[in-house]
């Protein structure tokens, strides 16, 4: 055994690798979790949308049916409730928009939602062509939603439909509940 | 003396040692133009720090003041015009320099051992520049911004299993909004030029062990040297250092670079695009209209430099798009990161040259067509033109006396009448209602829009309330007219049989007296500007209000400021003003108006409880100024109803004012 000049003795082979072991494992483990704490905290809070949903518009007055006449023809309203954007609550702002139709002679009225499936841009109606039109990549519906020639539609699925509330709508008022999906899926799926 | 107080910071700070590393780096073959482009990509980086710095002073990340901020900066900070206009002409300019060094670095043949490391970094440092492109191109917050990113972020949901996830978490809920902007912000000034700082060190240590890589001579023996010139070898180039030689060929491109850019930036200093009616030049970057999300915008479309993969998504249809947007193009990203693989063997470096010249070949290529395409489109066509006149719009409501207000630069568009009224207008009224000029041309001096209706059922709005509209729905030949009763029940109705039998006599009705009506219901509607105490026109005021009380002849039908049991037509007390058109719209049914005679109107508003009507006030109230040609006008110009005086309508003259300079005039509610 070695001694230095100051009396202690320097570790013996077979003490040194233990002792090393456990310094290097707490220098390591305490540096990284020093390191963690801050960071984990932050992204913590970074992940929190994940927590937000879109919550539940309910049914929303859109029209009247008289805005809406049995000519076939796609029409565009735009939807008004209340809107939260993080720290603001804002009363009566658009929120989205939806096409309101009905067809010749018929007394029910169709509602789509009108956002393209495809990437998220509002389609317009062309009268003219009598077909929605989406003007960012072209995709086209009929004028009942239907994709025309799915197989060379950008859009993965036809136009959104929404729910008319038929109560409201017998007493002269077009009523929708208004949602928004996931865009880009061949399946509708509401945005959570 | 300098030498000593030199040496003594050298002895405690090794200073010089850094230094001389850093400038007398030995270029094999010395200094060469094609070595620029990595300088120049340090130098535009630079510049994009300076002026984000600068910028970042001055931006504030919410949606309620992201667009007012960079109005603010553009229109009215000194300069501010100018360091916005480079940092957005940079940022275009480093996309170009990326390319081109790229480029190089492929040819020369510079990605291979031992420097396939830096190439990766390299790689890495191209996508985090786009990033930062793609986040800085959301923070004004702009249609334009607005748009592109949301269609890029919704295409994020494609990712298999948390796509849905990493949208919410990118956007910051379930839609765009405040934490959106907070977000990219961080991302645009914080985390991303971070990263990109660390990757730079990276890269310009790892260049620094290896040193560059002399250019390959066979490839510039093929392109640059010609074979018939006795120089068959390349000259044997001497080594050069990198300070000064090298530093100076850099700095005269950054130089070029610069002088591009600042050309971009100021070159509507020459004359040519105006930012629109009112505002001047248009000087630097453009500042779309405030984003709103609720409103179509049929104009979107990616940065030019993104442009290749919005075309390339048009070619994958329905459940393969997640081909087209993120296997396709990441796997070409891997191939990439493959090429110093590729590239050991002679033939696989001439396949990565090839490659790396299709890929841009095809990059521009898609990038072409798509603009060739929107060319070719009128409906794109169309919807630039709308996105310009609102962009024109909101920079010139934001100019006005009453500025931006609280309720955030997207509520300037939304409360316009000029903006609102024609789309409200054919929303609820173009189904029955014209808004067409009588004699088909509207005079460039007019300003207000033109809609057709598709079956017109009901009178022909175009400027309702002036002396003009009602000088012609007194005239006999016109009020049967499809422009006015012609086509609605009233055809049958007393009032057309007046004005057909009794109006059209002279001996009882003076066209003087007829004028002298239209002066008093002129007085009534408020929209001429008329002193009812002005000398002038007071006679015949006085006059004409006699004839409109005088029960032999309009109090027969018509009530006019007294009480008139006998009316049973339209009350003419403040006819046509602004609140008797609002509550004429919300109720035409009210016994005021047409009572039981209303043909087919609507009441668009005849419920206490506005949430169960079809319009709320404030849409009425949008667009009865609309028709009224009541809104704000820029200085120098003019909105319809600043023109103070109409002729007295004869049929089928169109209408002269009389002065053409008159100041603009504010609502008086705006004060």
């Amino acid at each position: 055994m070695d001694t230095s000049s100051t009396g202690s003795p320097t570790p013996s082979p077979d003490t040194e690798p233990r002792r090393g072991f456990l310094t290097k494992f707490f220098a390591a483990a305490i540096g990284m979790f020093v390191g963690a704490v801050p960071f984990f905290s932050g992204l913590f809070v970074f992940l929190d949308p994940l927590r937000k949903t879109a919550g539940n518009n309910g049914s929303i007055r859109v029209a009247t049916i008289d805005s809406v006449p049995a000519d076939g023809i796609a029409r565009y309203f735009p939807v008004i409730a209340d809107r939260t954007d993080a720290w603001n609550r804002y009363p009566n702002e658009p929120i989205g928009a939806v096409f309101l139709r009905r067809a010749k002679g018929s007394s029910d009225v169709q509602a789509f939602n009108a956002i393209c499936p495809h990437a998220g841009c509002f389609v317009n109606f062309n009268i003219g062509a009598n077909e929605y039109q989406c003007p960012c990549h072209n995709s086209n519906f009929e004028p009942g939603g239907v994709r025309i020639e799915p197989s060379h539609c950008p859009s993965p699925r036809d136009l959104d439909s929404l729910e008319v509330d038929s109560v409201k709508l017998a007493q002269g008022e077009v009523w929708v509940n208004f949602k928004n999906y996931i865009s880009g899926k061949s399946e509708k799926i509401e945005k959570a | 003396m300098i030498n000593k107080i030199l040496a003594w910071c050298d002895d405690r700070t090794g200073y010089k040692n850094l230094v001389n590393e850093a400038l007398y780096e030995n270029i094999p073959g010395g200094s060469r133009w094609r070595y620029v482009w990595g300088s120049t990509l340090m130098f535009t980086f630079s510049i994009q720090m300076i002026t984000g710095i600068f910028l970042w002073m001055c931006y504030s990340p919410s949606s309620r003041s992201a667009w007012e901020s960079v109005y603010y900066i553009q229109y009215e900070m000194q300069g501010g015009w100018l360091l916005r206009g480079i940092h957005h002409f940079t940022a275009q300019a480093m996309i170009v320099l990326l390319a081109l060094h790229l480029l190089q670095i492929v040819i020369d043949g510079a990605y291979r051992a031992p420097r396939e490391f830096n190439f990766w970094i390299g790689l890495i440092l191209m996508q985090i520049v786009l990033g930062l492109s793609l986040t800085g191109y959301l923070l004004p917050w702009d249609q334009k911004g607005f748009w592109a990113t949301n269609v890029a972020t919704n295409l994020m949901a494609l990712v298999p299993v948390v796509g849905p996830d990493i949208q919410k978490v990118v956007v910051g809920g379930p839609t765009y909004g405040h934490a959106t902007l907070t977000r990219f912000f961080a991302m645009h000034a914080g985390v991303l030029p971070a990263v990109l700082i660390f990757f730079i060190v990276l890269h310009l240590a790892v260049f620094r062990r290896h040193g560059i890589h002399k250019a390959n001579p066979w490839f510039a023996r093929w392109l640059f040297i010609r074979p018939w010139k006795d120089n068959w070898q390349e000259k044997k180039r001497s080594d050069e250092k990198f300070w000064p030689d090298q530093v100076l060929k850099d700095v005269v491109a950054c130089l070029a670079v610069l002088a591009v850019i600042l050309l971009f930036t100021v070159k509507g200093m020459f004359g040519g695009e105006h930012a629109g009616e009112g505002l001047g030049p248009h000087l630097g970057a453009e500042l779309g209209s405030p984003a709103d999300g609720a409103t179509p915008y049929s104009a979107a479309r990616p940065e030019w430099y993104f442009l290749f993969l919005f075309q390339f998504l048009k070619y994958f249809h329905g459940s393969i798009e997640v081909f087209g947007a993120i296997y396709i193009p990441g796997a070409i990203m891997g191939v990439l990161f493959l090429m110093p693989f590729f590239g050991r063997w002679k033939l696989g470096h001439r396949f990565n040259i090839g490659l790396i010249f299709t890929l841009l070949l095809g990059v521009g290529l898609l990038t072409f067509v798509a603009i060739r395409e929107d060319k070719s489109n009128p409906d794109f066509a169309k919807a630039k033109e709308q996105a310009e006149i609102n962009r024109v719009r909101a920079l010139q409501l934001a100019q006005s006396p009453t500025g931006i207000p609280d309720s955030g630069a997207v509520s300037l568009l939304r409360s316009d009448a000029k903006t609102q009224g024609p789309i409200l207008f054919e929303r609820h009224c173009a189904s029955c209602h014209a808004h067409v000029p009588f004699n088909g041309v509207e005079p460039k001096t007019e300003n207000r829009h033109a809609i057709e209706s598709r079956d017109p059922s009901a009178p022909n709005l175009y400027k309702y309330a002036t002396r003009e509209w009602m000088g012609r729905f007194l005239d006999p030949d016109q009020i049967d007219t499809q422009n006015f009763f012609g086509n609605t029940a009233h055809n049958e109705g007393d009032m057309v049989g007046f004005v057909k039998e009794t109006l059209s006599d002279e001996d009882q009705w003076t066209r003087k007296q007829i004028d002298q009506v239209l002066l008093a219901l002129a007085v009534e509607a408020e929209l001429e500007g008329l002193d009812p105490e002005d000398p002038a026109i007071k006679p015949d005021l006085m006059q004409g209000r006699q004839l409109l009380a005088d029960t032999d002849r309009c109090a027969q039908c018509h009530k006019f400021h007294e009480e008139n049991d006998g009316a049973y037509g339209p009350d003419l007390t403040h006819y046509a003003s602004r609140q008797w058109m609002i509550d004429f719209i919300s109720n035409p049914n009210h016994e005021r108006f047409y009572s039981d005679s209303n043909d087919r109107m609507p009441a668009y508003a005849k419920n206490p409880d506005p949430k169960n009507n079809v319009l709320q006030p404030k849409e009425i109230e949008l667009m009865v100024d609309w028709l009224r040609g009541q809104w704000y006008e820029p200085a120098g110009q003019k909105a319809p109803a600043d023109v103070t005086s109409y002729s007295s309508a004869t049929a089928s003259e169109s209408v002269a004012p009389a002065s053409a300079e008159k100041t603009t005039k504010k609502k008086t509610s705006e004060k």
